[in-house]
């Protein structure tokens, strides 16, 4: 085999790689064919190290999205990262990794109605920080779905590799479902959407390597059009009414390569494809180049032979292109034609089965149960966790996205989990959120409290979870340490999810956020979509009445978190007793249920005296807190619940299954922790912290 | 009564203008931008979102689409109530059916939040003096000269203006009315508080304060 290794290089596959599609073809690929695996073999498309391991610990589905059901309305969702574009280029990067999830939600026939993001930073307000802001805030708002919530963090660990991980929610009625599932021979590939252009090249395989700085990866990154996005959703809406609709799929990486292999080998048929007819912005294009182009905007959908006007029709009235560009056939071989000049053929198989690289590399990672104990004042830590970044208010982010455009949103970023109305009384909880430095000092009891922060987030907005996704970013899977982190946090997930009960209904990875050779710390990202049975019947997420009691509800005497934000000293992640984590969580959705909670607000980041300060700062009313808890460490599954006066004895009654604490009352007009006065106006200066950049 | 939402290609406040009027108890259908028969409805709405992609400048492209050669004549004719929200003041004020232009909001960039409004135009708005409704826009500061805001102010067709000017608005007026009281803009967003779970039902306000205008002023047959 001649084939030079520079070669190879530039298409970012190894040696190895090459042999085995010598050895499985019995001839070499041809230019057209090698680009063709280059794409589909990366890790970005082809999962390599991580599908097989996904497929054993869980059960989910190959559509484009998850979905949960409220009786007849199904609810879609997905998460998705788009970390390597925002590194080179964060305003497109942010922008188009909303256009690619809400593809995947139109792909499923669902309406998108909300959106949250993920983000992670070195700090605020640097270049990449306001472009990736601007550039969610620019196409999600034009667009017209609600950016409802989400979460924004920061360490240095990522200051070279941001992350941006965008999840997408739709509604669909059992009836109008969609699959991406090919079915029948001879049926029609009808792309809908943008010219295609020179856009992307190289996406899917630049989102497969580490961070060079040497190398301009600016043409890698697609550009946006959210006025093309808003009329292909329209559209797409509308043609998934057809009855000659057979099946849907979004176009992300490897655009048409890989949305009409993965449909074509979803329903075990062969693929011919017809590169000619793809409507083109740019001249003189290659066929390989109009098979990987991302141009942004497109839809492919597979539809009964001879009914393709019908999709024509729709795209015309919004101005999109539309082209019949192949056919399923009976083979088992993916065709690429040209002018009816042969350019590639190969085993569908092939092309959509990457070799497996996932590795089972265990690793121990410790646990302390040595109690933490704080003796002392809290002002200093209290107002310096609050104006901590990652804890601060996010106004000045969420007031530049639009959070109510739907008329759906009933309460978004100041709430623990966003709810959206449904229909009738009904609504949903929407959380998403991640904790890199938990992660990073234990991956497998770190995701568990990722999990479950995501389902207390819910719970305290008055939610039941129903499913759960996910996105896994993490570093070069190729080295070991990497690789352990993964396989950990699969487990820890796998055992999360068991105890809670609640099943996964997708996920997405995105490996090599690496640059310079620093790996960014292991970040899975947890999404959670709950029901919310009673929208008028929801718990406040702030004080509300002087004289009302407030009662913690979870452990009261926790181990020291190494991870916790106020901790500066080393340490290891606590030992968590998860049962009682998940009696808590049901016991405290059963007193809302009751409506015993007038408030409630989950306990995270900052600790108790944090929770606590946030729900006296949001109604601007005081309370006097009395308790040995510590005020700053940080334990999973953990709640402030504000209760009315008079009903303590039926509420206690309630939640004697697992551990509380009655710990003060709310008033006054400042916040009084053992004795130690600080007023609410300090609490929010510092709390506002991230304003006074403006 | 009958009442129409324009839809342009971009426009995205549809779904809940749709609903919303239907909650004030109009007979209500969605128009394509292209349909010219507009002389059936008594209230012909142009909503929020992102007409043409706001692409050139926010209204400058829609303000040319079919519909909007019958909405002049609709308004000539007295035909019933022209409303433009958010974007759809915009396509008005393109069009020169309301005085004035946008610019980009002072801080640079997308707003949305609740904001406080002082309800100026007493007569169209009997007994509102204050109303909670949502902003979200990138190009709301409204712009218009000091001759004109004191003709607006004379003729009292000032609809409101923000209690705190949050885009650099002229005298912070958020709304306006022509010289016939049958075309209003507004900047503000009523359809997101009309339903009992939004977190101000003040919208109902403005859609039943335009039902008695159309009552009162327009040649609408009983």
């Amino acid at each position: 085999m001649h084939i030079p290794q520079e070669k190879l290089e530039k298409m970012s596959m190894t040696r190895d790689e090459y042999e085995r599609i010598v050895n499985l073809l019995g001839r070499e690929p041809n230019e057209t064919e090698l680009y063709i695996f280059s794409a589909m073999w990366s890790e970005h498309c082809g999962y390599k190290h991580s599908k097989k391991l996904i497929k054993e610990h869980f059960r989910v589905s190959d559509e484009n999205a998850g979905i949960v059901w409220l009786s007849d309305i199904g609810i879609a969702f997905k998460v998705e990262s788009h970390n390597h574009p925002c590194a080179v280029e964060p305003f497109q990067g942010a922008a188009t990794g909303i256009g690619g999830i809400i593809r995947d939600i139109i792909a499923m026939g669902a309406k998108p109605i909300a959106l949250l993001d993920s983000l992670h930073f070195e700090k605020p307000h640097d270049h990449i920080y306001e472009g990736v802001i601007s550039g969610i805030s620019v196409y999600g708002n034009s667009i017209g779905v609600p950016t409802v919530g989400g979460e924004v963090r920061f360490d240095p660990a990522y200051s070279k590799n941001p992350l941006v991980n965008v999840m997408a929610v739709g509604i669909v009625g059992r009836e109008n479902l969609k699959t991406s599932k090919a079915q029948g021979v001879g049926n029609s590939v009808v792309l809908v959407g943008s010219k295609t252009g020179r856009d992307g090249l190289h996406g899917a395989s630049f989102a497969s390597r580490k961070i060079d700085k040497t190398i301009n990866d600016r043409p890698s990154v697609q550009v946006g059009d959210p006025f093309a996005e808003k009329r292909l959703i329209e559209a797409t809406m509308e043609i998934c009414k057809l009855d000659c609709v057979i099946a849907v799929q979004d176009m992300g990486a490897a655009g048409i390569l890989s949305s009409t292999t993965e449909m074509a080998s979803h329903g075990k048929l062969g693929l011919d494809l017809f590169i000619d007819r793809v409507p083109l912005r740019e001249e003189g294009m290659k066929p390989w180049e109009i098979l990987l182009s991302e141009s942004q905007e497109r839809m492919v959908f597979l539809v009964k032979k001879g009914h393709e006007g019908e999709i024509e029709k729709i795209a015309r009235k919004w101005e999109l292109d539309s082209a019949k560009i192949g056919e399923t056939t009976s083979s088992t071989e993916f065709r690429v034609f040209d002018k009816k000049e042969l350019m590639a053929s190969l085993p569908l198989s092939l092309v959509t089965n990457p070799p497996d690289l996932s590795r089972e590399i265990e690793r121990e990672y410790s646990t302390t149960a040595e109690v933490s104990k704080w003796i002392g004042p809290i002002e200093s830590e209290l107002l310096c966790l609050l104006s901590n970044p990652t804890i601060a208010s996010k106004k000045s982010v969420y007031e530049r996205y639009d959070h109510t455009v739907g008329g759906r949103t009933i309460k978004a970023p100041k709430s623990d989990a966003a709810i959206i109305h449904i229909a009738d009384s009904k609504g949903i909880a929407l959380s998403l959120g991640g904790n890199g430095k938990y992660t990073a000092l234990n991956p497998r009891e770190g995701i568990k409290a990722v999990l479950f922060e995501a389902c207390t987030n819910v719970i305290a907005s008055g939610g039941k979870p129903l499913g759960i996704t996910n996105c896994m970013n993490f570093g070069n899977p190729e080295v070991d340490e990497v690789a352990a982190q993964f396989y950990a946090t699969i487990k820890g997930l796998e055992e999360g999810v068991k105890i809670l009960g609640i099943p996964i209904t997708g996920g997405n990875v995105s490996f090599y956020n690496e640059s310079e050779g620093e790996q960014i710390p292991p970040t899975p990202v947890v999404g959670v979509v709950g029901v919310v049975k009673n929208i008028y019947r929801i718990p406040k997420p702030d004080f509300t009445r002087k004289g009302n009691p407030i009662y913690m509800i979870g452990r009261l005497k926790v181990p020291h978190n190494g991870a916790s934000m106020y901790s500066k000293r080393k340490g290891f992640f606590p030992t968590v007793d998860w049962k009682a984590c998940s009696r808590v969580l049901n016991t405290v959705m059963r007193v809302i249920s009751m409506e015993l909670a007038v408030s409630v607000h989950d306990v995270s980041d900052g600790g108790v005296a944090v929770a606590c300060a946030e729900m006296a700062m949001g109604s601007m009313m005081g309370a006097k807190i009395s308790t040995d808890i510590h005020p700053f460490e940080e334990y999973p599954a953990r709640f402030i619940v504000e209760v009315q006066k008079g009903r303590e004895g039926e509420f206690e009654a309630e939640i004697n299954d697992v551990e509380f604490a009655r710990i003060g009352i709310v008033g006054g007009d400042d916040f009084i922790w053992n004795g130690e006065r600080l007023s609410l106006s300090s609490l929010k200066k510092a709390y506002e912290s991230l304003e006074e950049f403006e | 009564m009958r009442a129409a939402v324009v839809v342009f290609p971009g426009t995205n406040c549809d779904r809940e203008t749709f609903e919303a009027l239907k909650a004030s108890g109009l007979e209500t259908d969605y128009l394509w931008h292209n349909w010219t028969s507009i002389d059936v409805y008594d209230l012909v709405v142009l909503p929020g979102g992102f007409s043409y992609g706001d692409y050139l400048r926010p209204g400058a492209i829609a303000r040319f689409s079919p519909v909007m050669n019958s909405v002049e004549k609709y308004v000539e004719s007295g035909r019933g109530i022209l409303l433009g929200i958010c974007n759809g003041f915009q396509i008005l004020t393109e069009a020169g059916l309301l005085p004035g232009a946008f610019l980009r909001n002072e801080c640079g960039h997308f707003i949305c939040k609740m904001v406080d409004l002082e309800v100026k135009a007493h007569e169209v708005f009997a007994n509102v003096k204050r109303l909670k409704l949502y902003i979200a826009h990138s190009d709301g500061n409204y712009v218009v000269d000091e001759k004109t805001v004191e003709l607006l102010e004379d003729e009292k067709r000032i609809l409101f203006k923000y209690a705190e000017n949050p885009n650099g608005s002229s005298h912070s007026i958020a709304g306006v009315a022509n010289e016939n009281f049958c075309v209003f803009g507004m900047m503000p967003h009523p359809e997101r508080s009309t339903m009992p779970y939004h977190e101000s039902n003040d919208g109902l306000k403005v859609f039943s304060a335009m039902r008695r205008w159309i009552n009162a002023h327009t040649s609408r047959k009983a």
